[in-house]
């Protein structure tokens, strides 16, 4: 049992298992660009068939909202304790390379570098000392020395960017803090759609992927609507003015575009959607048979009674565009005693032969709509959290690429072959731009013996 | 003179740069190295040109945006920071040889741009959606990713043939292995620096314009899914020690899903980023 519980650690705390879960998150976020998301089980079910394999698969394993699916979100989860498990693990090694100081600074082992080298120095061994101390000094900063440069043998080392060693640390951290805020988002915040008609007030958001609604602390009116085009017909913009009332007070004016939020109480509203709505129709009935007509005019709460017909003409709908036809509104005629008929009558083709109900032929004659305007409304007290972690996340992600521990080590050696330098390099990252580096330091310790040489003389 | 037709004698231009630096392959001569590099210069310079003209003519029509909202301008600048981050790690590594395929890359997208019947050159004023200053950041960034991994899927084609061919003509061209190998390197990490940043000022963008930064948006899960193959090829490469071949395979897959991120998800699959097909 302890072995399991052991093992399972081992694997959980992997690179392996990092890997392995990255590649199951892509390929089921691969599955959820294939099938459509938000598709109800119902719809689903209709569309492949009750007993299909297929229907079965994607309703058991929300596949039809893969991305909100409790196993996507559990893998999330998991992933977010690796790298935090990771982190901990690994933390000690960086810690260990952070404090070790390569102590052995024999020739032998220096050589033995993949950047190393090597060159004859033709003066006293302290004042070749004092070169390299002052070259290296420049450039490294603080530099550590091992024996006194009196043994006939002295090394030192010098090193910089030792804390770049930390900045993956940070891009971890960063990736925990954007979950983190996620997390707090959906747990403590909630996002869904308002509509309201121009005119109209409103105070109930119905949230997203659930059957709710939230009630806000205040009411949203909409004021107006607009739709602006250019020249060529594109849309140019989408406007809703809106007030703000608590109570019965106007608390606040605002103006929502699209890419233009409108922030009140901590709950943010984007401009969504729009549609208009009829206002009011006046229709022409006609009895072709009597050859008489009436005209009416009805709104969608106020039917018309035409008395002398016995009959009441209800509005009940309207499609700014049936089926490619332009728009339509959906008549009724009810008649006492009688089964009430109705029929979507095509505004912009008053010939056209369906547009009839029961013996009358129907035209309109005028008609007034009014837009309302769908808004996104939000509440997200983490989104902080989560533009912390991106922050944070360019800045380490800059500093782990850029930034590399770099060490040089030194020894300078006096006996019977006279004195000899000894130098030896490596870097956490980007070995050729150390490389480079590297040489113009021992180019420069070159130099400074030349320059000694000729003020020797 | 219209940024069209710069943009087109463009298109040539990239075509004349690839045959120099397939010729540079074929005859080795150095001169012809560093035609092909003036001459990538001279074309690159050009193509700068051509973008800023097509600005300003969007400003001349009233409509001023940058060229960077629909799928020809989209072309069209992403075959400029090809070239333009090509040309940077060139200048930097000092050798011209890897150019023939960022150039040949660049002369398609160019010219699909261009003669493709299915896209629409024309400038188009900008829907509510794009109107941005978060335009200008995320596709520039985007495309600054997507180029350095365009770089690096010519290095890792390179590479793999020098490998599997270490005796052939074409191989002895090429600088010996660990610089090819670090040159990858620095490219894929250039790439993923812009990738996150793009993926993170599109957010930041989408939380202002759709209302979340994060909407599982086919495009969004794309190009996470193009970032989560090149974090796995940074981690194998510094913590289980991948090198060379490896690491130049997994780079041709992830140049794959950019590839698909950005046409395969316009033409394939619907979203929020539907204004990029047209």
């Amino acid at each position: 049992m302890q072995n399991i519980i052991k093992s399972t650690y081992r694997f959980i705390t992997s690179l392996r298992c990092a890997i392995v879960l990255l590649i199951v998150l892509a390929i089921s976020s691969i599955i959820g660009t294939v099938i459509p998301q938000g598709m109800p089980d119902e719809a689903v079910i209709a569309t492949y068939g009750r007993d299909s394999l297929k229907a079965w698969f994607i309703t058991h394993l929300h596949l039809n909202d893969l991305y909100h699916s409790p196993w996507f979100q559990f893998l999330l989860t998991v992933l977010a304790v690796n790298i935090i498990l990771c982190t901990v693990e690994h933390f000690p090694k960086t810690m260990k390379l952070w404090t070790h100081e390569h102590r052995d600074l024999s020739p032998e082992r220096l050589k033995k570098f993949s950047l190393s080298r090597e060159f004859k120095s033709d003066f006293g061994f302290k004042q070749t000392v004092e070169t390299i101390r002052k070259v290296l000094g420049n450039r490294f900063g603080n530099i550590k020395e091992f024996n006194k440069p009196i043994d006939g043998q002295w090394g030192c080392i010098a090193h910089k960017g030792r804390f770049s060693l930390f900045m993956v640390y940070g891009i971890h951290l960063s990736i925990i803090l954007i979950l983190l805020g996620a997390f707090v988002g959906s747990v403590l915040g909630f996002r869904g759609m308002m509509t309201i008609v121009e005119g109209d007030s409103d105070n109930l958001v119905r949230l997203a992927r659930k059957n709710k609604a939230i009630k806000l602390p205040f009411t949203v009116r909409c004021d107006d609507f607009r739709v602006e085009f250019y020249e060529n017909g594109m849309p140019k913009e989408y406007i809703s003015f809106i007030t703000v009332l608590k109570g019965k007070m106007e608390v606040q004016k605002a103006r929502i575009k699209v890419n233009e939020p409108f922030t009140y109480e901590g709950v943010t509203f984007y401009q969504a959607s729009y549609g208009s709505l009829i206002n009011e129709v006046t229709l022409v009935l006609t009895d072709p048979e009597a050859g008489k007509s009436w005209t009416v005019t009805v709104k969608p709460d106020k039917p018309a009674f035409l008395e002398s017909q016995g009959i009441t003409v209800h509005v009940l709908d309207f499609r700014e565009d049936f089926s490619g036809f332009g728009p339509a509104v959906a008549v009724a005629i009810m008649e006492p005693n009688k089964k009430p008929e109705g029929s979507w009558i095509l505004i912009k083709f008053p010939k056209f032969h369906g547009n009839r109900i029961g013996k009358y032929r129907v035209a309109v004659e005028d008609y007034k709509t009014i837009y309302y305007t769908g808004l996104q409304v939000k509440r997200d007290p983490g989104v902080w959290i989560v533009w912390i972690g991106f922050g944070a996340f360019i800045v380490f992600l800059f500093a782990t690429f850029y930034w590399s521990y770099r060490n040089v080590w030194v020894s300078v050696v006096h006996d019977n072959d006279g004195i000899r330098v000894f130098m030896a390099g490596r870097s956490s990252r980007n070995s050729f731009a150390f490389e480079r580096e590297f040489d113009k330091v021992c180019a420069e310790i070159m130099r400074a013996f030349s320059m000694m040489e000729a003020e020797g003389r | 003179m219209s940024s069209s037709f710069v943009l087109s004698l463009v298109t040539f231009g990239w075509l004349a740069c690839s045959i120099l630096y397939v010729s540079l392959m074929v005859y080795r001569k150095p001169s012809l190295g560093h035609v092909a590099k003036l001459s990538a210069f001279l074309v690159l310079f050009a193509h700068t040109a051509g973008l800023l003209l097509r600005w300003k003519e969007s400003y001349d029509m009233g409509i001023g945006h940058a060229p960077l909202s629909n799928l020809y301008e989209s072309l069209v600048f992403g075959a400029w920071a090809l070239m333009a981050v090509y040309l940077f790690f060139e200048q930097k590594y000092g050798n011209p040889v890897f150019g023939a395929v960022p150039s040949l890359l660049a002369f398609l997208a160019m010219a699909y741009a261009s003669f493709s019947p299915g896209v629409d050159s024309r400038i188009q004023p900008l829907i509510p959606a794009l109107k941005s200053n978060w335009l200008i950041a995320h596709v520039i960034t985007c495309f600054l990713g997507y180029a350095a991994f365009g770089v690096s899927f010519g290095i890792s084609l390179v590479y793999i043939v020098k490998k599997k061919f270490p005796h052939s003509r074409l191989a002895s061209l090429f600088t010996d292995m660990r610089v090819l190998e670090e040159f990858n390197y620095q490219t894929i990490m250039f790439g993923f620096l812009w990738l996150t940043i793009g993926i993170i000022t599109g957010s930041v963008w989408a939380n202002s314009a759709w209302g979340s930064y994060w909407s599982w948006d086919p495009k969004e899960t794309w190009s996470l899914i193009t970032w989560l193959v090149y974090a796995a090829v940074l981690h194998a490469r510094s913590v289980r020690n991948w090198r060379g071949m490896r690491v130049a395979v997994m780079s041709i897959a992830g140049f794959g899903c950019v590839l698909f991120t950005y046409f395969g998800v316009n033409f394939l699959l619907s979203g929020l980023h539907a204004y990029a097909t047209k």
